[in-house]
């Protein structure tokens, strides 16, 4: 396959990373928390750079690096060989499992290889579906340079989604500089995507407009003061409050107006089935049409 | 309800239990359980946001007795569940950390004392130094019962609105009472009086989605009214052929959907709106039809001045101001006019050419050309929106009047898509200020104090004695503030506005006013704001959620809200700071010796039970509260109810009603406004009215008829000849720049709520004022510099903007008014539309330099 | 004070014998153990430095493969009363 001949050229091959994998171990065994706070100790753990993301199952940051015991069974058992560790000189917890999305995403094996092998929860064994996985979020960063926006027909990023239609989906709009076109402008679904990250080696541009980045940088949260009031009425089934009273209307003959959609007119015989359909009686308004 | 409670150990245990065992994808039993009663346990509740005239619903989230959070209200068609920044926050607004909770009293050695420290006293002391206060005032020859004053708002709730209009005009007698409208909608209401005989618009929100083309006349609504705006920009994408033209004097946010941008020099509106009426007679565009049938024709008086002191030369110099001649005799009335014809008013507007208006204006001609067109076209439905641009303007009535001329010559009104639309700027504008008649000229439902049969009307509905009412118009908003100054107002009470910050001539006039020793003045405010601070008495208001309530937004909405937390500490509603005030008095101390005389019933009673034990505002039980709102709340109830002990709010809106029912300002039912997100007036037989004055739509149209104007008597909408004029401070070499002031999307007016959401106030801290880098650059001024602005009446200092939302024209600077550091109000001359008393906060002359 | 939790991954067979070794230490107290031998160990002490020491004293624990700290708080009013629901 493509992709792995090129992935090997960006990491440490065959016995030299073995041999690698031996020196984190006995690395993180010496590492000591004692004399650091809590807190400290925290934020160092969470400092993951932002290109680089974690294998499927992986804890929150600030656990995974308290829980990975840097032993490299993931990277070996990663089909695909997209998987490294962190070497000391990298700004993350040394010996640590990452992959890079514009270089090698992942492949999203089904079998899970990588959390299968991890003897600790570090991968959370726990994920058994790999549509689960939370590795991070794709983003669509630039708008000025994503050919959709720009009103071209890409889709690529749309189209190589191994979720395709749930992570990302289109959604059109009116190309209001040609006017007669439809922009399709690609949209991510946080609670589908996974972060693979296939769409950000996909997209076609000379730098990817379409991004994926660890959850804490990529997703926004709402405050706790607000709710989106569609949402929680259709998570309750229904208005949170009494349902709202029925509403009548003074109406000229020939004219309806309903809640959400306004004023519209009634089609002639609809009102009174067999009767004789009233004329249009709305004369009254000097235009013709509503 | 069973409470169940827990100590905060236990409660960090259960969390930090569930937090693991999330992360290792366990299940804890009983875990759940603790989780899902401590997790939400919030109960939802339907309302109203509290800022602006739009009035988009929301549902409220309580949680041990705090509002923890909103969210917008899915099922309310204003805003379909939408909010703006504002909106976002407004789980917030209600916990300042400054929060005032006890009244506080300017006082020296125990005593009060005018120059006094502020220290906190009980409502009963409170009350004691106010009755003492008024009583004074009332025996004061100088002053007397209309040196009793009061200065409301349109963000009261209809029934405070309306206890505190019967208690100053009923209770005290005194026609000084005005609201905060005054300086937003007056213009507004005046011209609907003279064109239409009757307030507020004809059309609702939906004629957005009927409209072929907008015309935005002095609003950025893309910052103040953003819901609203958001319907206009999709109105914009889904039909192609929709247009969109803005007027304004400054490029602002609403002018980047804009299909046609005229930014014209200030006041020159009222050329751009006669040149309009003049293309549409030039071409044949008269709709004759609908003018011979519905419209008659008047000519304005001119001279009118422009509502400043009567000793300023440009008013000695006016011939209409109505204020004393020579002789003694009121120099005419600047709200009088004559009948003309069609053809006069053809001839009057034939002189506002193109080229005359382009040479007024600085509005390249094909611009308003294009705009003229959309009048015109007969197969172009036009919505024209407006908010203070057209309102605060020394000739704001006329500008109102002329924006109704153009639509009125080509029948474009009344009808789905055609639609003048006066927008409103606060929540109850329309539903308390106007409505309920809080004006010093007005009474309930469009009627006024000058009509005797108004007056017994109103003493009628209220049971009161034949000529309770005084017949003399009170001291409007700016002549409060005058009064103050000249000792004529003895007490002054302010709520629920903020004026010291929102009015004009602040050093010149409203300062020195409240602080004259003649004078003791009161501000009930949820915040210290800058009018608290300079007030003898502050009184803790409960706020929004605090209190049940009710707003009426600019399409005629009543929204109605239950009571959903506890107002902190002392804070008191207005409504029952109003009613337990009254009790301090006794007719006989109020009312002249012969009014009781004549109605010896009345004597030795409280002004408590004449005004609200009536048998009518107590008329429903306490009992009621909880049967009203049994669908939404189980045993409901509200302070003020257990306070008076009758279901104080449904007393009072049941009342208020009779005013409007059978003259087309019709209410529904207290009880069907519980149960509905809001109604449009007139509601008869239940059934909301849409668009008014038109057959089918209108209950009150006759069919045959089509359209009727009813609110006037002859069933005629009025057309004016007015004319261009200048306004009374332009720029000069010295003072060489116009200044106009307004608001930020982030901050609602004076900010004494957004300012203490810390996001919002993080957004847009500090006022800044915007200059053309042309402008900036001749001054050595540079982006981010510290500068001074200064008027003849004072000077301000703030950072320089020349980039950002506002794109200044060379001539213009922009200062926003919600800073209380920059008060930019201190900066503005009290000059005012004569005819509605509103003053023009958009143009004052002003010299910028670099500090 | 301080509450934080800790899960502790016991080696195979050994979950018993661990959590007999929390529930001895002061200021431990076990509060689930999944049916694979995941354990949710609950700490609470006077300061940070307690915490850590706690922490590195269950992470060298016979039998422990791994512990990871997953939750944190310092408390000023642990005996206050919070109403929770209605």
């Amino acid at each position: 396959m493509n992709s792995e001949t090129k992935s090997t050229e960006t990491k440490p091959r065959g016995s030299a990373r073995r041999q690698f994998l031996a020196d984190t171990a006995r690395m993180a065994c010496g590492v000591g928390l004692l004399g650091l706070g809590v807190g400290l100790y925290a934020r160092n753990a969470t400092a993951l750079p932002p290109a680089a993301l974690r294998p499927p199952g992986a804890l929150p940051e600030s656990e995974f690096s308290a829980a990975c015991i840097r032993c490299g069974m993931c990277v070996r058992d990663c089909p695909f060989d997209m998987l490294m560790l962190a070497k000391p000189e990298d700004p993350m917890a040394t010996g640590t499992p990452y992959f890079v999305a514009r270089q090698a995403p992942c492949e999203m094996c089904e079998h899970i290889p990588c959390v299968k092998a991890c003897p600790t929860s570090a991968l959370d064994h726990a994920l058994t579906d790999i549509t689960k996985a939370k590795m991070g979020l794709a983003v669509l960063v630039d708008h000025e340079t994503c050919l959709n926006f720009l009103g071209l027909r890409c889709d690529i990023c749309y189209r190589v989604c191994p979720l395709l239609d749930k992570a990302i989906t289109l959604d059109p709009q009116t190309n209001t500089r040609t006017g007669v076109h439809t922009l399709f402008i690609p949209v991510v679904h946080s609670d589908a995507c996974t972060g693979c990250g296939l769409c950000e080696k996909a997209c076609p541009t000379e730098i990817a407009a379409i991004k994926v980045f660890p959850l804490y940088m990529a997703k926004g949260a709402l405050s706790a003061h607000y709710r989106l009031g569609w949402v929680e009425k259709e998570k309750a089934g229904g208005s949170l409050v009494a349902p709202d009273g029925e509403h009548q209307y003074h109406m000229p003959e020939g004219l309806k107006y309903e809640y959400g959609k306004g004023l519209s007119v009634v089609p002639p015989g609809a009102a009174a089935p067999g009767a004789v359909p009233p004329a249009p009686t709305f004369k009254a308004l000097q235009g013709d049409k509503l | 309800m069973t409470q169940v409670t827990m100590t905060r150990r236990d409660f960090i245990k259960t969390n930090a239990i569930a937090a693991a065992a999330t992360t290792a994808g366990m299940t804890v039993p009983g875990l759940a359980l603790a989780q899902a009663r401590g997790g939400d346990g919030v109960r939802w509740d339907k309302g109203v946001c509290r800022y602006c005239g739009t009035g988009c619903g929301v549902l409220v989230g309580t949680k041990e007795g705090k509002i923890v959070a909103t969210q917008g209200d899915p099922d309310c068609p204003v805003n379909s569940g939408l909010n703006c920044v504002k909106g976002y926050f407004l789980a917030k607004i209600q916990y300042g950390q400054d929060r005032l909770t006890k009244p506080l009293l300017r006082m020296k050695d125990g005593k009060f004392d005018k120059n006094g420290e502020f220290a906190p006293i009980s409502w009963d002391q409170a009350f004691d130094i106010m009755a003492e206060k008024v009583k004074a005032t009332m025996k004061n020859p100088d002053q007397g019962p209309f040196g009793v004053s009061m200065f409301g708002s349109g963000q009261w709730t209809i029934w405070e609105g309306y206890a505190a209009n019967k208690l100053m005009k009923a209770g005290f007698r005194s026609n000084s009472l005005d609201p905060n409208a005054r300086h937003c909608m007056a213009s507004a209401v005046f011209a609907f009086i003279r064109t239409f005989g009757a307030d507020e618009p004809m059309g609702v929100y939906d004629d957005i989605e009927h409209a072929d083309a907008f015309a935005l006349w002095g609003a950025n609504m893309a910052e103040m009214h953003p819901i609203l705006w958001s319907r206009i920009t999709n109105r914009r994408l889904t039909a192609k052929h929709v247009k969109i033209h803005v007027l304004s004097t400054f490029g602002h946010r609403s002018c980047e959907l804009a299909d046609n941008e005229m930014i014209f020099t200030p006041q020159s509106d009222l050329a751009i709106a006669n040149y309009i009426c003049n293309y549409i007679i030039q071409n044949n565009a008269v709709n004759k039809e609908f003018v011979a049938k519905n419209v008659t024709f008047h000519k304005g008086v001119t001279d009118i001045g422009y509502g400043l002191r009567p000793n300023h030369p440009l008013e000695q110099a006016a011939g209409n101001n109505g204020y004393p001649g020579p002789d003694g005799k009121p120099k005419g009335n600047p709200n009088t006019f004559s009948a003309t014809t069609y053809d006069e008013f053809a001839k009057f507007v034939s002189e506002y050419t193109l080229d005359k208006a382009h040479q007024i204006s600085g509005v390249p001609k094909e611009k308003l050309e294009a705009l003229a067109k959309i009048y015109a076209d007969p197969k172009t439905k036009v919505m024209s929106t407006w908010t203070m641009g057209m309102n605060q303007h020394t000739r704001g009535t006329w500008i109102n009047n002329m924006l109704y001329n153009i639509h009125l010559l080509v029948g474009k009104i009344s009808e789905p898509g055609n639609s003048p639309f006066s927008l409103t700027g606060q929540p109850s504008a329309c539903g308390t200020a106007r409505e309920v008649g809080t004006f010093a000229h007005r009474l309930p439902a469009d009627m006024l104090i000058a009509n005797p049969q108004h007056r017994a009307a109103a003493e009628k509905i209220w049971k009161l004695p034949a000529g309770t009412i005084s017949d003399r118009i009170g001291y409007h908003a700016v002549l409060q503030s005058r009064m103050l100054k000249d000792g004529k107002i003895g007490f002054y009470w302010t709520s629920t506005t903020n004026n010291m910050q929102a009015g004009p001539n602040v050093n010149e006039e409203m300062y020195p006013g409240w602080r004259n020793p003649k004078a003791f003045v009161v501000v009930s405010d949820v915040y210290p704001t800058v009018s608290a601070m300079s007030a003898d008495l502050i009184l803790p208001a409960a706020m929004w959620m605090e209190k049940e309530g009710a707003f009426g937004n600019a399409e005629r909405r009543g929204q109605f809200w239950r009571q959903q937390v506890k107002a902190p500490g002392d804070c008191k509603s207005d409504l029952w700071q109003y009613m337990e005030f009254s009790k301090r008095f006794k007719t006989d101390e109020v009312w002249p010796a012969e009014l009781l005389d004549k109605n010896p019933e009345y004597k030795g009673k409280t002004l408590y039970e004449v005004l609200y034990t009536n048998g009518q505002c107590n008329k429903f039980p306490k009992e009621e509260a909880a049967k009203v709102n049994a669908h939404a709340w189980a045993g409901y109830t509200n302070d003020e109810t257990e306070a008076f002990g009758y279901y104080v709010q449904k007393g009072l809106f049941e009342e208020y009603r009779n005013f409007g029912a059978g003259k087309g300002k019709d209410l529904g039912e207290f009880d069907h406004y519980h149960r509905v997100r809001g109604l449009r007036w007139p509601v008869v037989n239940g059934k909301e009215t849409l668009w008014r004055y038109r057959e089918g739509f209108d209950p009150y149209v006759k069919t045959g008829e089509g359209v009727k104007f009813y609110g006037n008597p002859d069933g005629k909408a009025r057309v004016f000849s007015l004319p261009y004029q200048d306004p009374p401070e332009k720029p000069d070499n010295e003072y060489n720049l116009w200044l106009c002031t307004g608001r930020v999307l982030e901050h609602w007016h004076t900010g004494s709520m957004t300012r203490r959401v810390p996001e919002l106030y993080k957004s847009f801290p500090d006022a800044v004022i915007w200059i053309h880098p042309k402008d900036a650059e001749k001054r050595g001024i540079k982006r981010n510099d510290i500068v001074k602005v200064a008027t003849r009446r004072g000077e301000i200092e703030l950072r320089a903007e020349t980039k950002g939302r506002n794109k200044m024209p060379e001539g213009l600077v922009f200062v926003p008014f919600f800073d209380e550091h920059r008060l930019v109000n201190k900066l503005i001359l009290d000059a005012t539309c004569p005819i509605s008393k509103e003053t023009d906060y958009k143009k004052n002359a002003c010299k910028v330099w670099k500090v | 004070m301080n509450i934080s939790s800790v899960i502790v991954i016991p080696g195979p067979d050994r979950a018993q014998s661990v959590v007999a070794s929390l529930n001895a230490l002061h200021c431990v107290e076990v509060a689930a153990v999944s049916p694979e031998g995941k354990i949710i160990a609950l700490l609470e002490t006077e300061d940070d430095r307690e915490t850590i020491q706690l922490y590195e004293q269950i992470s060298l624990m016979d039998g422990v493969m791994s512990a990871s700290m997953v939750y944190h708080h310092k408390e000023t009013e642990p005996e206050a009363e919070i109403l929770l629901a209605a």
